[in-house]
């Protein structure tokens, strides 16, 4: 399923997917954090998947994620994860790779 | 995800990615974390200050509790200690780890400590030791104990020592004091020579004696079981009632001031006296629970107060013993003076007579005879020779004062007719005598009244009142009164003459010197009277007189005085009476 969202929606685009618990300070920092990197950084198309492990965590162990808050950039490949609130953007943004993109 | 070949690039990145997941751990940017299951909320910022909270109030407490606490390491170097140990030893944090303590304990305790720490470090066993540690201070030795455990991580390997140091000096000098004065009780207890000893009020026995307890009873402290019913079979009868009264005041809280006496019956089966002092003590509720008493023999004081008692009794029998006799002496002395009084009118009447009959006599015939003779013989007297006229002159004052003299023994009056009669009689004499002397007389009595006695004793003192008057006061005058009071019969006799020295007169007055003052006082003495002198140089003198007429020497009591019937006296008895004296 995930798959063909992500083979579907995004071409050359950006897909990310959020691991969050909930509405714990860190998750919710981290959210903030991505809607705000998205908006300066990303130009292009770009599609944010949520998934809330206090609800299901059978994805994030699928994903060998085993903290939260978590972000996987599946695309482009290849696909990287950041843990923690995102607040250090220079840091997310080297990850990213998103400094080529400027 | 890199299916097989891992490139530089895609090990770089795992190396970054693992270096961020480390920093977001470090950062406490994490949240949760997720199992196989489930998932775990870690907010550590929570914990963190929990956790400091936790560290900080342990932190306190170990600061704040009054006692010494410390860590060491595995090997025993001093490691941590607490605000109170620092403080003690005067020490910072920094020099107290690694410190060498052994310098601090008392070089008395030092190799006792030093010796079980080396056991604690070898056989990885704690200890507990008393020890005194110096106050970094004051330099004051106090007395601690000290207590160490060793704390061990999983493997059982010691990973830490844990101790403590609880000051008990204060506590250690209590308890030495308690000691001490435990001891002294003790003492006391034991040497007392007063009997103590406890009763259990709920088994009815004794649950303590002391030497002395044992020594009185007779029963030894083995016998302890002795139960207050079998001592209160030993008292004596007659003073149970007593005691239980005493008891039941002391059981209901009274602590009455005087004790119990009482008789017990000892081992030896003889009864004894006992003073007892008992108190009750009380449990919480207010119930009497035991009995202590303080029991002392008094028998030998009981003993010695009879004896005491009896002496008493036998003392105050013989002073009424000695009394009586010596009454009853006096009496017969008084009675033997009377009676001497007596022989010696007796005495005087019989010489009296002699002189006036025979002396008076043969003068006068002598008297007569010169006479005769003078005629004769008027011429021819040598010079130098009294002439004989001169003779019969002398003869005839002799004669007179033989006369005199005679009058003066007998009372003829007196005993014919009565002190009345006497007085007249004495008075006439006195005027013959003395014819310059004017006399004034006032005689108010009943004769019937005044006991034979009375009436010599007071005619002497009038004679010789009378006698000083006419000899020696050179007055003209003398006034005579006898009157009857309530003081008794009163005699007085005054004159105007010149007076004398009363004190040097009686003085001087000696017993042989006839019927002088002392003589008249203790006539009147004999009679219970009262002679009174009273003179004053050139005014004149006056002599009185009193003899109370209720004096015990009644006719009633005579008897008493001895076997021989007093007055009056037969001539045969006075003679008898004159001879023996």
């Amino acid at each position: 399923m995930k798959q063909s969202s992500e083979e579907d929606s995004v071409a050359n685009g950006y897909l990310f997917q959020l691991f969050v618990a909930g509405a714990e300070p860190n998750s919710a920092t981290a959210r903030k954090n991505l809607q705000r990197i998205r908006e300066t950084h990303i130009k292009t198309e770009c599609e944010v998947e949520v998934i809330d492990v206090l609800e299901s965590y059978s994805l994030a162990l699928e994903r060998n994620i085993y903290l939260t808050p978590a972000l996987i950039m599946v695309s482009p490949e290849p696909s990287v994860t950041v843990f923690g609130d995102l607040s250090d953007t220079d840091a997310v943004i080297t990850a990213l790779r998103l400094g080529e993109e400027k | 995800m890199e299916q097989s070949k891992p490139s530089y690039e895609a090990l770089e990145a795992r190396l970054a990615e693992a270096e961020n997941t480390l920093k977001a751990i470090r950062d406490q940017k994490i949240d949760a974390f997720v199992g196989r299951d489930g998932v775990y909320l870690l907010r550590l910022k929570e914990m963190e200050a929990a956790l400091r909270e936790s560290e900080a109030r342990f932190r306190f407490l170990i600061n704040a509790i009054p006692h010494m606490v410390w860590t060491a390491n595995p090997d025993g170097t001093t490691e941590y200690g607490n605000e109170r140990t620092l403080c003690y030893l005067d020490l910072d944090a920094d020099r107290f780890e690694g410190w060498s303590w052994t310098g601090v304990i008392h070089p008395d305790d030092r190799p006792a400590v030093i010796e079980a720490c080396r056991r604690s470090l070898e056989t990885g066993e704690g200890h507990r030791i008393g020890m005194r540690i110096r106050n970094g201070k004051t330099g004051e030795y106090r007395w601690h104990v000290t207590h160490a455990v060793p704390r061990r991580d999983e493997a059982g390997r010691i990973i830490h020592w844990y101790g403590t140091s609880t000051d008990i000096h204060d506590i250690k000098q209590a308890e030495l004091a308690v000691r001490q004065s435990e001891t002294r009780f003790r003492t006391v207890v034991e040497h007392s020579s007063d009997g103590i000893h406890q009763v259990d009020l709920r088994t009815g026995r004794y649950v303590f004696m002391n030497p002395a307890q044992e020594r009185l009873t007779g029963f030894k402290r083995e016998e302890l079981n002795l139960s207050t019913e079998e001592a209160s079979e030993r008292l004596h009868p007659d003073d149970r009632a007593s005691v239980e009264r005493y008891l039941a005041r002391v059981t209901a809280g009274e602590e009455p001031e005087d004790g119990m006496e009482y008789r017990w019956r000892v081992k030896n089966g003889e009864y004894r006296w006992f003073s007892d002092t008992r108190r009750a003590i009380f449990d919480e509720n207010g119930d009497a629970v035991a009995l202590v008493g303080v029991s002392r023999d008094i028998t030998d004081r009981k003993r010695l107060l009879e004896s005491l008692e009896r002496s008493k009794t036998e003392l105050e029998r013989k002073v009424a013993e000695r009394t009586a006799d010596l009454e009853s002496r006096n009496r017969q002395l008084r009675e033997l003076t009377r009676h001497t009084i007596e022989a010696m009118e007796s005495d005087r009447k019989a010489l009296s007579k002699e002189l006036h009959d025979s002396i008076g006599g043969s003068l006068a015939g002598i008297k007569m005879l010169l006479e005769t003779l003078s005629l004769y013989t008027e011429q021819h007297l040598p010079d130098g020779v009294m002439p004989l006229e001169r003779i019969i002159e002398h003869l005839a004052d002799t004669i007179k004062e033989s006369k005199r003299i005679s009058y003066q023994m007998r009372s003829a009056a007196l005993e014919d007719a009565g002190l009345k009669a006497a007085v007249g009689d004495a008075v006439k004499k006195f005027k013959a005598f003395y014819p310059a002397v004017s006399v004034d007389t006032r005689v108010d009595i009943a004769d019937d009244l005044v006991s034979d006695e009375t009436k010599a004793v007071l005619y002497r003192v009038l004679q010789e009142a009378l006698n000083n008057v006419g000899k020696h006061s050179k007055g003209d005058w003398v006034g005579i009164s006898l009157i009857q009071n309530e003081a008794g019969i009163l005699l007085r006799v005054e004159d105007n003459g010149q007076g004398f020295d009363v004190r040097q007169a009686l003085r001087e007055d000696g017993p042989l010197q006839g019927y002088g003052m002392r003589s008249m006082k203790e006539r009147l003495e004999i009679c219970e009277g009262v002679f009174h002198i009273e003179s004053t140089p050139g005014e004149g003198t006056i002599v009185s007189a009193t003899i109370p007429q209720s004096a015990p020497r009644s006719n009633d009591e005579l008897p008493d005085a001895g076997k021989g019937g007093p007055l009056p006296f037969s001539g045969a008895e006075r003679e008898n009476q004159k001879r023996g004296a």
